[in-house]
């Protein structure tokens, strides 16, 4: 009988069976990433010719304050979209694992139903929730007489990011709580068990062993929730556009209006470049903490 | 995209019969049915009067005349007439590439200043000069409940004075004076630059937008208007909450009927007409003097030559007859606003809101009061104005730090052309 080979085998047959799918992500990936490194560093309107300006992108980046503002709310929004819902995900997800919750299966699809959502619907929806006339949040606050909390949430500049980072804390806590769930299905029961004879209390469980077995979910929720509240756009760009004033101006919006307003691509290529940094830089450390210390194997 | 027939068989025609042939290739944006239709009819029209030419006619949407139209016109491949939105970015960057033809002397040599005010012409240009005419036109002014007016025993304002009495008696009779909502952050220019165009002068406008250097922007003018507009806001004329209301949901309040004005543009006047029960009327901002009228908005996107067509006599005899009034009298016919004045007379069975509209209008390019949408002056304008506007109505802001913030990012455009 002769051994079955697998097209795997022949180096240049993989290679040919590789190439459809590399040619699709060059032209969608690599080649718009270059283009954008390229563009950066000229001074370019989208339509007149180029001109080449070295590096005066990005010493004026270093420059701009608005820059700065928007990175401020990008990092503000770690807390709404990453902090929060990491947090609620992590409580829930102890809760149905521990308490063997039935029914477990329903919240999973409960919670991560936003995540499926796309983000300009979220946004619409909560768009209305939070208006100051008909708005859900008004009612509510109405049928118990607490009308005068009421604040027009998104039109305050000490609101508004608040508001829309409150809407992505809803959006991302159900993929942190389904991340966390799996985890903890993973911890065998024998652990618990021993937990148990030595007398140890449901917190005692949960911190001695629960979190310190976590830590490849922490890593994953980390780094997947971090690099979203960098790049976050639609909720932004629907529900202020960045207003009041900027106070809600993250990152990609600002590369956005760059582009697509001030009619300066140049600009904003150099701007693009710089938040896909910040995201390399700091998601690469990120991770690095999370697979950091030594590793709890289990048998 | 749709070929026009009677363009077809006109060509069809003309072609059996052996006669020397223009050929003008027109793109523009009239795609909507009725719109279509109308373009068809004057397109006729001026074939009809001008055997020698034939007009090959494309309907595009507006996106995909802005997509294709730089690439083709610089070809050489596209058309001899388009339409070119006004403004640095589209029309800014026609001009500086050299595609479009200067029609200033042809304008002279029309006598289109007298189907047009002298605003309103260079509203169909760039930096002072003319590149195109309209068909239709667009103006900001204020609509009012006629069913509120009514039971608080008011009337459409003349002057300035008068207006501000009317927003204190409909504040004090418990209702909202002004309908607003800037979630959206644009409707917010419209409130500042409504009052700027009725505090500045003529001279004092057209400098801010002339693209000139100078300090235009400080003008005391516009330190007044924005300290009305912060007037306004502390003494609640405006809609409770406006900062978190958006401009649609702003429109559906305005017709619920609990408010007595609303500043925006002719634009809403469909909405509006849609709901039988509501009855509304319009007038434009009523000035101290009536020297300072002026409103905003203009001719709406203009049909230009391009400077790649070899045919440029012909073209500028089309567009001169598209100014013309038996022309303009069609697009009233739809109810869309023409850009050359017509009186309300002109348009029979017309809804007494568009009689509103049609004579505001009118007003205002008589009075030579045909102001701007000033967020064309820069490609960063909107941007700036727009989220001034909302620290200004949050008073989060002093009206001298806003009209600093307004002339630093002239500044900054006029200083880096």
């Amino acid at each position: 009988m002769k051994p079955h080979r697998s097209a795997y085998d022949s180096i240049p047959k993989g290679l040919a069976y590789l190439l459809p799918g590399l040619a699709v992500y060059a032209l969608f990936v690599l080649v718009p990433v270059a283009r954008t490194l390229a563009f950066s560093f000229f001074e370019w309107d989208g339509l007149s010719p180029r001109t080449f300006v070295g590096a005066a992108n990005y010493a004026e980046l270093l420059r701009d304050g608005r820059f700065y503002g928007s990175l401020s709310h990008n990092l503000a929004l770690v807390l709404y979209l990453l902090a929060l819902p990491g947090a609620i995900g992590l409580f829930l997800a102890a809760i149905v694992s521990m308490k063997d919750l039935r029914g477990g299966k329903f919240f999973e699809i409960l919670f991560f139903a936003p995540q499926i959502l796309s983000l300009v619907v979220v946004s619409v929806i909560w768009k209305w929730i939070y208006n100051p006339g008909t708005g859900l949040i008004v009612s509510l606050l109405g049928s118990v007489g607490l009308e005068a909390l009421a604040r027009p949430w998104l039109g305050e500049s000490r609101y508004a990011l608040g508001a829309i980072g409150l809407t992505g804390t809803w959006v991302n806590f159900g993929f942190a709580f389904v991340v966390f769930l799996s985890g903890f299905k993973r911890i065998p029961d024998s652990l618990y068990e021993s937990a148990d004879i030595d007398g140890a209390g449901d917190f005692r469980k949960f911190v001695s062993i629960g979190l310190p077995l976590l830590r490849k979910e922490f890593g994953l929720v980390a780094t997947f929730l971090f690099i979203s509240s960098l790049k976050v756009f639609d909720l932004v760009y629907v529900m202020t556009r960045g207003g009041p004033g900027n106070s809600t101006e993250v990152l990609s919006l600002y590369v956005f209006k760059n582009a697509f307003q001030f009619n300066r691509i140049g600009y904003a290529s150099a701007l693009a470049v710089a938040l896909a940094l910040i995201i390399f830089a700091l998601s690469n450390a990120l991770s690095l903490l999370a697979r950091k210390g030594e590793d709890y194997e289990i048998a | 995209m749709k070929r026009v027939g009677s363009a077809v068989i006109m060509l069809a025609v003309c072609c059996s019969l052996g006669l020397a042939q223009t050929k003008l290739v027109l793109w523009d944006q009239y795609y909507r049915e009725a719109e279509s239709e109308a373009m068809n009819t004057i397109v006729a029209r001026f074939q009809a009067e001008n055997p020698g030419i034939v007009i090959e006619r494309t309907t595009k949407t507006l996106d995909d005349l802005k997509l294709v139209l730089k690439m083709s016109v610089e070809s050489g491949k596209g058309p001899d007439i388009m339409q070119v939105n006004q403004g640095e970015a589209d029309m800014g960057s026609f001009v500086k590439a050299g595609l479009l033809v200067d029609l200033t002397d042809a304008a002279k040599a029309k006598k289109w200043n007298q189907s047009f005010s002298e605003g309103a012409l260079k509203s169909m240009g760039y930096r002072g000069k003319v590149y195109g005419v309209s068909t239709t036109a667009e103006i900001v002014g204020f609509y009012y409940n006629k069913a509120v007016f009514e039971k608080l025993g008011l009337k459409a304002p003349q002057t300035f004075a008068e207006l501000e009495a009317l927003l204190a008696k409909v504040k004090q009779a418990g209702l909202t004076p002004i309908n607003f909502g800037n979630l959206d952050a644009w409707a917010g220019i419209h409130e500042w630059s409504g009052l700027q165009h009725v505090y500045t002068t003529r001279r004092e406008l057209d400098d801010m937008m002339s693209d000139k250097p100078g300090k235009f922007w400080l003008a005391d003018a516009n330190v007044k208007a924005a300290e009305k507009l912060q007037a306004w806001v502390k003494a609640g004329y405006y809609s409770k909450s406006f900062s978190a209301i958006g401009y649609d949901d702003s429109a559906s309040a305005f017709m619920r009927g609990d408010s007595a004005l609303m500043f925006t543009g002719n634009w809403l006047m469909g909405e509006f007409l849609k709901s039988p029960d509501l009855k509304v009327g319009f007038f434009p901002m009523p000035a101290a003097k009536s020297e300072l009228r002026k409103a905003i908005g203009g001719p709406g996107i203009p049909f230009c030559v391009s400077a790649k067509t070899k045919n440029k006599d012909a073209a500028i005899k089309f567009l001169d007859f598209l100014s013309r009034k038996d022309n303009a009298k069609l697009w009233a016919k739809l109810a869309m606003l023409p850009a050359v004045a017509v009186d309300e007379s002109d348009v029979e069975g017309a809804d007494p809101l568009f009689k509103d509209i049609l004579r505001a209008y009118k007003g205002a390019v008589e009075g030579n009061g045909v102001g701007y949408y000033i967020d064309w002056v820069s490609p960063t304008f909107y941007d700036t104005c727009s989220s001034s506007v909302q620290k200004l109505m949050a008073l989060e802001i002093t009206p001298q730090d806003f009209v600093k913030a307004l002339d630093a990012d002239y500044q900054k455009f006029v200083g880096a052309k």
